[in-house]
């Protein structure tokens, strides 16, 4: 009898915690794991641990500091050829982190920057990697740089991976997933680009909120823009941003302390920290005082405040576009003309919620449901 | 005593040669013993290294040893500075920081080995997207090279500052690289393009400002033309090929889902546009260093500024930004006529001898 071919895959999550030890399912095929001491040994490569060794590194070589990984089986995979499975496997490895970074606040370090283990049991049993860049990263040497880190807990999973149904994180990976399935569309894949880059280890807080201020514009507008694109706007920053996060926790305030510049002229006075305005890191970083955003950022712990907002945020532009590429008969109701582009039809949207039109509340309903 | 330094070069292959002279230090391609005895404690694989070529920045200094921590700081400087003459000349290159990779700094027969984030792995495995330079370009990036020695104020002009800041983060490999599997395709030079153009905009002109009905697109063109172009007959048709460029960006950023951005042709685009960039930091490079006196000019706003036209409100935002000394200029050097803008030639003629006399010195 033909066996059957598969491929587990295994991505480590650098960075990643919890509160006690865990395993189960995130979704019906995505195990959490943090592998046994040999089982680490055995899917890394000897040099790794010779060269911590020299150095007198403790890290990997220590069973607490083994990586969380995620774990996933390719099947059916037969009839594909050696890059048809690697395609596959990068596939879902950025739907998982893509996933895992829209899902909660958190950092951990990008695995495909990293490294990603697979073992294939076809003519034996044989163990790969497809390696990154920074594979040799002693993640120790960094730890000053990371953000709040990324916190796995129970609740987050299930044991029985049957049960599954509409968890939190399924739904998330449901949005991604989606998007995913159908063509990519430039403006979404930018907004998510400096949602990724908001995770970057070497940028400093400045660079990580720059990146998330670019992406917020990207998908709204600037704060004072007059046009997106070629479409008039009459509808202001403040209001936009109220129209499509209305969901969002405390969103007036949240909203207000995003395009508040309050403190910009007493930023430095240590009384005044706790009022900045998150515009004010904007115009220090746009003004070359990025040193000085980084401090501010920091020791208020704003970085995440304005990172949640970005999340939420981009959940709702990729579901918007995943709706009007999908939902013809929805779609058709929002009369867009076929001209627009894609943030120009997002800015339509909104003002149509704002105008009350009955076609524009149902599917931000459905959106803001689907997030739910 | 005398302080060996040795700084990987990540990305960086040489072409035509085995070492290359710089003014200050050169690049090698270390024989294996010579890592060996640098570095004995690492079992390094010879087959990989030779296969490999790692580049080194190479330079020598004896000194006292009250001098030692004055010679070291130094050294990173000059290899910081290294860095930014190979990203500028020829301008096209992705190249990752050097000091993410491995340095051996040897004082006397004491080596310090200093692990950056990618520790030994691109010495030893190749690089991942490789940054060739010939005898003709080392050659180039070796004069940049050289005009970034004592170029103090490099940091003091606000535009360059910020290209060169753009210039680095976009070729950051945590920007810059995609991720594992794609190959050929690994690097993204398309959302670095829209950085540089987002970039570009932001210190060439105010579109608050917005003269001789020109919509931002065109203006882009226009003001880029300004700085780019020497014949002033050209100035045009340039302006319409590097609106091409803004276009471009809007629709990635605004999302036109039918257009294939990762076609061939728009790939060249994202290349030629960051070698285009690379040539303006340059330019700035020169206006900064070399005090072009026009820049001392106090050029009024309110002179040709539809001022009457602009809210009460942004009139403080536009002085803020009439400040950025390169916008002033570049609005100066377009005059109205009935409406339509007209290029003062004098100040045109004046700005592009002046690049091209300060050029040719840099490059003799």
């Amino acid at each position: 009898m033909e066996q059957d071919i598969f491929m587990n895959v295994c991505i480590p999550l650098l960075g990643v915690k919890s509160e006690e030890d865990i395993s189960g399912f995130l979704t019906k095929d995505l195990e959490v794991i943090k592998p046994s001491l040999e089982g680490w040994e055995f899917l890394n490569q000897p040099e790794v641990f010779s060269e911590q060794q020299r150095q007198g590194i403790p890290m990997m070589v220590n069973e607490e500091n083994i990586p969380y990984c995620i774990q996933f089986t390719l099947e059916d995979i037969e009839d594909k050829s050696n890059v048809q499975r690697k395609k596959e496997l990068i596939k879902i490895t950025e739907q998982v982190v893509l996933s895992l970074q829209l899902y909660k606040e958190g950092w951990f370090f990008n695995p495909q920057q990293y490294q990603l283990f697979f073992v294939l049991n076809e003519n034996g049993v044989f163990k790969g990697r497809y390696t990154g860049p920074f594979r040799q990263i002693n993640f120790d040497q960094f730890n000053g740089l990371f953000p709040k880190q990324y916190y796995l807990n129970k609740n987050d999973l299930t044991i029985n991976n049957a049960m599954i149904m509409n968890t939190p994180f399924a739904n998330t990976y449901k949005i991604v997933s989606d998007y995913n399935s159908i063509t990519p569309n430039s403006s979404v894949d930018y907004a998510i680009k400096n949602f990724r880059m908001s995770y970057n280890l070497f940028g400093g807080y400045s660079h990580r909120v720059n990146f998330l201020f670019t992406m917020i514009d990207c998908i709204l507008g600037d704060l004072k823009a007059r046009k997106i694109h070629k479409t008039q706007v009459n509808v202001r920053f403040l209001q936009r941003a109220n129209i499509i996060l209305s969901d969002y926790p405390n969103c007036d305030d949240e909203i207000n302390w995003l395009v508040s510049d309050a403190g910009k002229d007493n930023y430095k006075s240590s009384t005044e920290w706790k009022l900045i305005g998150a515009r004010v890191y904007r115009n220090l970083i746009a003004h070359g005082n990025a040193e000085d955003a980084d401090f501010l950022i920091h020791v208020n712990e704003h970085f995440e405040r304005i990172q949640n907002i970005a999340r939420h945020l981009l959940k709702k532009y990729i579901l918007f576009y995943f709706f009007t590429e999908t939902k013809p008969d929805q779609y058709n109701k929002l009369n867009f003309s076929n001209d627009k582009l894609l943030s120009e039809k997002f800015y339509l949207f909104i003002e149509g919620v704002k105008e009350q039109k009955i076609a524009h509340i149902e599917l931000l309903n459905n959106i803001n449901r689907f997030i739910c | 005593m005398t302080i060996e330094t040795f700084q990987h070069m990540p990305a960086l292959v040489l072409n035509e040669t085995e070492e290359f002279q710089l003014v200050d230090g050169s690049l090698i391609i270390p024989s294996y013993d010579l890592i060996c005895k640098l570095d004995p404690y690492y079992n390094i694989d010879e087959g990989r290294f030779q296969k490999s070529r790692p580049v080194f920045y190479y330079s020598i200094v004896d000194c006292d040893n009250s001098e030692k921590d004055f010679w070291i700081s130094s050294f990173e400087t000059t290899v910081k500075d290294l860095h930014l003459a190979l990203s500028i000349e020829p301008g096209t290159h992705l190249l990752p920081t050097p000091t993410q990779s491995i340095s051996y700094i040897r004082v006397d027969s004491k080596t310090i080995i200093k692990g950056g984030a990618f520790q030994r792995d691109w010495m030893l495995y190749g690089n991942v997207w490789p940054a060739e330079f010939d005898l003709n370009a080392l050659k180039k990036a070796n004069c940049i090279f050289d005009y970034l020695a004592d170029f103090h104020s490099i940091k003091t002009f606000e535009p360059l500052k910020k290209a060169i800041d753009v210039l680095n983060e976009t070729a950051n490999v945590e920007f810059a690289y995609k991720g594992i599997g794609y190959d050929e395709y690994c690097l993204d030079y398309k959302f670095g393009f829209v950085r540089i153009v987002q970039l570009l905009e932001s210190i060439l002109f105010a579109d608050i400002t917005k003269r001789f009905d020109l919509g931002i697109t065109d203006s882009f063109g226009l003001y880029w033309s300004l700085l780019l172009e020497p014949d002033i007959n050209m100035v045009p048709n340039t302006a319409i090929e590097l609106s091409t460029y803004y276009r471009l960006r809007s629709k990635l950023i605004h999302g036109e889902s039918h257009l294939d951005f990762d076609s061939e042709v728009n790939r060249n685009k994202y290349l030629k546009c960051r070698f285009l960039f690379a040539h303006t930091i340059k330019i700035l490079m020169i206006l900064c260093k070399e005090k072009f006196s026009c820049f001392d000019k106090k050029y009024s706003t309110i002179d040709y500024l539809p001022w009457s036209d602009v809210k009460y409100k942004e009139r403080d935002d536009i002085g803020k930004i009439m400040l950025n000394p390169l916008r002033r200029f570049l609005d100066k050097m377009l005059e109205d006529d009935g409406g339509k803008y007209k290029i003062n030639e004098e100040l045109f003629n004046e700005f592009h001898q002046f690049i091209q006399q300060k050029w040719n010195k840099i490059f003799s």
